[in-house]
């Protein structure tokens, strides 16, 4: 009996261990949540600190103090939740990478509690920016304020990151700021855009957005003579608009070690005049001044016959898919691994794109960035820009394209052998020419495929930012950036048809044949089991023959006797 | 080889299911557990094989106590539930293969274990059949075969021959004895004749308590000064007789049995008092104008102690 | 010692494939989630794009179907049937009787999952490339929460014995702790501030938020211990549960 009442006992035991067990479940859940682990399984470690802040951190050599001010409600929103977790995990990395000059600091701030609105104010100040957070809902519609951002202070300097509600770019974002600080940066860039029809505000918007958030600093310039005097790199548009002394100007720009990222058609759509060509060739000095140096933007339109994007037209039932091989797709077998502008796109889309020939002198020293297929033609002259055109395969595509490339070094002036034009009136040409000189250039054969029109991939964007990168900063930092953050298109058929061929022998191998395939296991389950079954029955028939017999006498037997 | 000591098992009603069970039972012994359905028979089984703990008390298995070592007590049984429950989807074959690897058997052994027992219980014609497919004697059989299996040392057997027909049953019976040669048994009916064919030692329960705990013979022995009743009175209507008949004092339990021809029906009374009752009956059946057709005392067999044992638990304490 | 969780497991696998149970989840789970995946929640090839993520997030809703459908009858089908009467006369402790059904669950649940890497993998070969290290995180996650989902479900079986109390209990907790992450997002329902408590709270259970991190590639300690722990704590209580029975 004693025996029953201690195994009662072990039973209350056990349920009393099992509350305690609980309770180290949670404390112990909640204690991970402080101390924890993480492993981060993405390609390039999109969530831990990469090789480049690494290097960077290194460049440190007084305190860097990184405080990380965010309102507490905003850690109640669901998403902005995690970008706080993110950041909060970034910036401890930071301060152990930081071989103690990093001093990571994090205030959790609310509006609520009187004596942190002093505080708000002044960090307020020094940048970090309030955001409305909550949007309506049904009837009602609510919002709070709250705002996560970063104040940096070194060597008695201070910068800030504003809004932080997002963990793209955070590393990048951060390694400028602390390149700022630490004096690393240099320059500005300016944005031009020359164009007897087009506009940055109206065809360029998304392009000057995008650069101007990642450079806050950027000045948009209207003509190359008035290039301010710290703006080091040009993002120039077009430049069809340019006079001879713009032109000089320009080519003094880069004589002085300036840096530019061209964006030109060497034939320009005719889109106003329905009656007139539908194309001609650009009439653009800077393409002749570009020519000098030796990188000819050639007046031609290439198409790629195996590469392209389709046009899409209205058919009688559904979009139909048209070929429009002039609306290139490069992709990542002709894009330059080895170059850190592109090395890391999978895929980019060019429309109307020109060809781009180098000289023989710079032959060895640009490095091509983009090229089509090797299945792709070029057309000079009687340009035919129509859908119907293309509908079948015209012209025989038998040779590659550059379309754009990156080049660093001697350049010659384009007014090496002229003399210098008069400056417009009221106007003073300050110092002499220079007619030699080192720059830095990126020059892209087609304008058309960052234009509002035709920008709807990021991957477009980035290549941008990443050639203003490679431009004004060594490089490094161009990795960061990316991380993480390109599409993963699926790039690996060209052939349109091919992919949708593709696409739909996963959808139904996927979810048709293999579920097929389990009813043709369940059938082979179903028969191999009765065969053995009846193996077994006949295994079992040898021994129930003589048995049985004598089993049913005695079976009789017995009944007698138990009457 | 087993012992129960003071066995307490409450569901939670009023009164335990059972209450204050001891007994013991030597190796080699074929008991029969003998009770009216609800005495608690299949719950003292369920405590022995550990699928039930008991509230109070404890069940030994071979000096081992079913609370401290579980799985080995377990490994010992062999048991064969009331309803012998089975999984219906697979084949007999299967299922005594699961039955074997569950039981530790392995290779060459464990095939020729589920061959030997296959041909035991003559299951060769259903080897392959699904168990859903099988009538009842043949489940009772699979649920046989698979508590033998592993060759136990005590096998357990609830109601085994419930639901199966005659013929089924002495199969049945004959297996069961060809087995008691070598193994401690236990096996619960409410059927007398299985325990008169079948079993040395029997052990009646009712209401959760141990009524009797004897051998056969003993059992027999013990009641044979017991006496019991048969008579046949003729009246118009067996309403009326059943209505006086029962209520003669001297008896612990008058019951009618058959009506012999249109009106004349048979009763057995269970005599406390002979004498009494025989006067009384005599006078009733005259008062009434009926008439006493035959009348003769009998020695009681199994069936009639059992009733008498089982037909009211005050009564039988105070005869105790 | 003879492992005695093999023929548990063994007689638990048999019984879903030698009859229609394994086949009517597997090909529904298949073809269904496929479906979604494809059509109607904007998957690879809607949005162009190599990566499972739509995939992942809707599985918990999946989960709550399926994974109740599948696991509902492992005690209450032994309990409606008195096969649980065996089960526990045989020689084996209990624990290892749950292991071996848990693990038969899981593996149809794995064998699922297996089903839907062939998207990537015929996609990588044909069309695009994946990032494996994410692949493997959200399906090593999808596991863990399967792990969690179906120590739920057995609990629920356990102290049910009708299949469809039991499915029904189990689909409702498992749906009402998926939707708790859901519900806090701020799309749905705005927390007055003095109920933000509430709101941690649900976030902290929920077993779709802990999902998160899995499905962008991180393996966080926190996920897996709650993971972990949710089953674990299930699969005492099942455990207990049976134990209980023995009491009563």
């Amino acid at each position: 009996m004693n025996k029953t009442e201690a195994m009662k006992l072990k039973k209350r035991e056990s349920t009393v261990i099992f509350l305690l067990i609980l309770v180290n479940i949670v404390l112990f859940y909640f204690l991970m949540g402080k101390v924890y682990l993480r492993i981060d399984c993405t390609q390039g470690k999109k969530y831990f600190i990469s090789q480049p802040t690494v290097d960077l951190l290194k460049k440190i050599d007084n305190k860097l103090v990184i405080n990380y001010y965010y309102e507490k409600r905003c850690k109640e929103a669901q998403g902005i939740s995690q970008v706080i977790q993110y950041v909060d995990d970034m910036l401890q990395e930071y301060e152990a990478k930081g071989n103690g000059m990093v001093d990571y600091r994090r205030e959790e701030l609310s509006f609520e509690n009187q004596n942190h609105l002093e505080k708000i104010a002044e960090i307020e100040k020094l940048g970090v920016k309030k955001v409305a957070l909550s949007q309506s809902e049904g009837t009602e519609s609510k919002s709070t304020l709250g705002f996560s951002g970063i104040v940096l202070t070194y060597k008695g300097k201070t910068s800030s990151i504003g809004v932080i509600f997002s963990d793209a770019k955070f590393e990048y974002m951060l390694d400028v700021e602390i390149s700022k600080l630490l004096g690393l940066n240099n320059g500005r860039v300016g944005i031009l855009v020359s164009s007897h029809e087009k506009t940055l505000d109206k065809d360029f918007r998304y392009l000057y957005q995008y650069v101007t958030n990642e450079y806050s600093d950027a000045e948009v310039i209207y003509s190359p003579g008035a290039i301010p005097e710290d703006i080091s790199t040009l993002l120039l548009v077009g430049g069809e608009t340019f006079s001879e002394f713009d032109m000089y100007k320009l080519d003094q720009f880069m004589m002085n070690g300036g840096k530019m990222l061209m964006l030109a058609n060497g034939v320009k759509l005719n889109f106003q005049n329905p009656y007139g060509p539908p194309a001609s060739v650009t009439e653009n000095q800077v393409i002749n001044m570009l020519a000098a140096y030796g990188i000819t933007i050639n007046h031609d339109l290439v198409g790629d016959n195996e590469s392209y994007n389709p046009v899409m037209q209205r058919g009688s039932i559904f979009a139909e898919r048209m070929r429009y091989p002039m609306w290139v797709k490069v992709i990542a077998e002709n894009i330059n691994r080895k170059n850190p502008i592109v090395d890391e796109f999978n895929e980019v889309n060019m429309f109307w794109p020109s060809s781009i020939t180098i000289s023989d002198e710079l032959k060895d020293k640009v490095q091509p960035l983009l090229k089509t297929t090797n299945k792709s033609w070029s057309m000079a002259e009687d340009f035919k820009i129509d859908v119907d055109s293309y509908k079948y395969p015209v012209q025989e595509g038998k040779s590659q394209y550059l379309l754009a490339c990156a080049y660093e070094g001697a350049l010659k002036s384009f007014f090496k052998d002229r003399d210098a034009p008069t400056p417009p009136e009221g106007t003073e040409l300050k110092g002499g020419k220079i007619s030699e000189g080192n720059g830095k250039l990126v020059v892209i054969a087609n304008e058309d495929f960052i234009s509002n029109d035709f920008l709807n991939r990021e991957d477009e964007i980035y290549l941008i930012l990443n050639s203003l990168d490679w431009l004004t900063k060594d490089g490094s930092l161009i990795k960061i950036r990316n991380k993480g953050k390109f599409s993963r298109p699926l790039n690996k058929v060209n052939n349109l048809s091919m992919l949708n061929l593709y696409k739909n022998l996963i959808i139904t191998f996927t979810t048709v044949i293999i579920p097929l395939g389990f009813i043709a296991a369940a059938i082979g389950v179903f028969t191999s089991r009765r065969r053995f079954r009846k193996v077994l029955e006949e295994q079992f028939a040898e021994y129930s023959e003589q048995p049985q017999a004598e089993e049913t006498e005695k079976v009789e037997e017995e009944q007698n006797g138990e009457e | 080889m087993i012992k129960v000591k003071n066995l307490v098992k409450n569901y939670g009603g009023k009164t335990p299911a059972v209450n204050d069970v001891t007994f013991s039972i030597g190796k080699g012994e074929i008991v029969g557990l003998l009770g009216p359905n609800g005495a608690g028979k299949t719950t003292i089984m369920k405590m022995i094989t550990g699928y039930l703990n008991p509230s109070q008390g404890e069940v030994l298995v071979d000096g081992i106590n079913t609370l401290d070592d579980p799985i080995s007590v377990k490994s010992k049984i062999g048991y064969l539930p009331e309803r012998s429950p089975l999984y219906n989807d697979m084949t007999v074959y299967e299922y005594l293969s699961f039955v074997a690897d569950v039981r530790g058997l392995v290779g060459n052994e464990k095939y020729q274990k589920i061959t030997d027992m296959i041909v035991l219980v003559n299951l060769e014609k259903v080897v392959a059949r699904k168990i859903k497919e099988l009538s009842n004697g043949y489940k009772k059989r699979v649920g046989l075969a698979s508590a033998m299996i592993h060759d136990p040392e005590i096998l357990i057997l609830d109601e085994p021959t419930a639901g199966l027909d005659p013929n089924q049953i002495i199969m049945f019976r004959k297996i069961l004895r060809r087995l008691s040669e070598q193994k401690t048994i236990i096996l619960s009916t409410h059927v007398l004749s299985e325990i008169e064919a079948i079993c040395e030692k029997v052990i009646i329960i009712n209401s959760g308590k141990i009524v009797a705990d004897n051998t056969l013979q003993e059992l027999m022995e013990n009641h044979s000064k017991e006496k019991f009743l048969d008579f046949i009175v003729e009246a118009e209507k067996l309403a009326d007789v059943e209505k006086v008949v029962c209520n003669i004092d001297g008896a612990w339990n008058v019951e009618f049995e058959k009506k012999e021809t249109k009106n004349q029906f048979r009763f057995k009374a269970l005599l406390s008092s002979s004498e009494e009752f025989k006067t009384k009956l005599s006078e009733a059946v005259n008062g009434k104008g009926w008439k006493l057709v035959y009348a003769e005392e009998k020695k009681p067999n199994l069936e009639e102690i059992f009733l008498k044992l089982t037909a009211n638990t005050q009564e039988i304490e105070h005869v105790q | 010692m003879y492992n005695k969780i093999y023929p548990i497991y063994k007689r638990e696998m048999s019984s879903y494939f030698y009859s229609s149970i394994a086949y009517i989840f597997l090909i529904l789970f298949v073809f269904m989630t496929n479906i979604m995946f494809f059509y109607f929640f904007g998957g690879i090839f809607k949005e162009e794009t190599a990566s499972m993520r739509r995939y992942f997030t809707i599985l918990p809703y999946v989960f709550t179907v399926f994974i109740p459908g599948l696991a509902m009858g492992s005690w209450a089908k032994e309990k409606s049937e008195g096969t649980i009467e065996m089960l526990f006369t045989y020689p084996v402790a209990q624990w290892k009787i749950v292991a071996g059904k848990f693990l038969a669950v899981l593996t149809l649940v794995g064998i699922a999952l297996a089903c839907s890497l062939f998207i990537p993998l015929l996609t990588q070969i044909f069309v695009g490339d994946f990032d494996w290290g994410q692949l493997f995180t959200q399906y090593l996650g999808a596991l863990l929460m399967a792990c969690a989902y179906i120590a739920v479900t057995f609990f629920m079986s356990s102290i049910t014995s009708e299949l469809i109390d039991s499915f029904l209990l189990s689909a409702a907790t498992l749906l009402l702790l998926t939707l708790a992450g859901y519900v806090t997002s701020a799309y749905v329902m705005v927390f007055p501030d003095w109920l933000g408590w509430l709101k941690i709270f649900l976030n902290e259970i929920s077993l779709s938020t802990h999902f998160g991190n899995f499905s962008k590639g991180v393996i966080h300690s926190t996920d897996v211990i709650y993971y972990l722990g949710i089953a674990l704590v299930f699969f005492y209580c099942n455990i207990k549960a049976l134990e209980s029975k023995k009491w009563s």
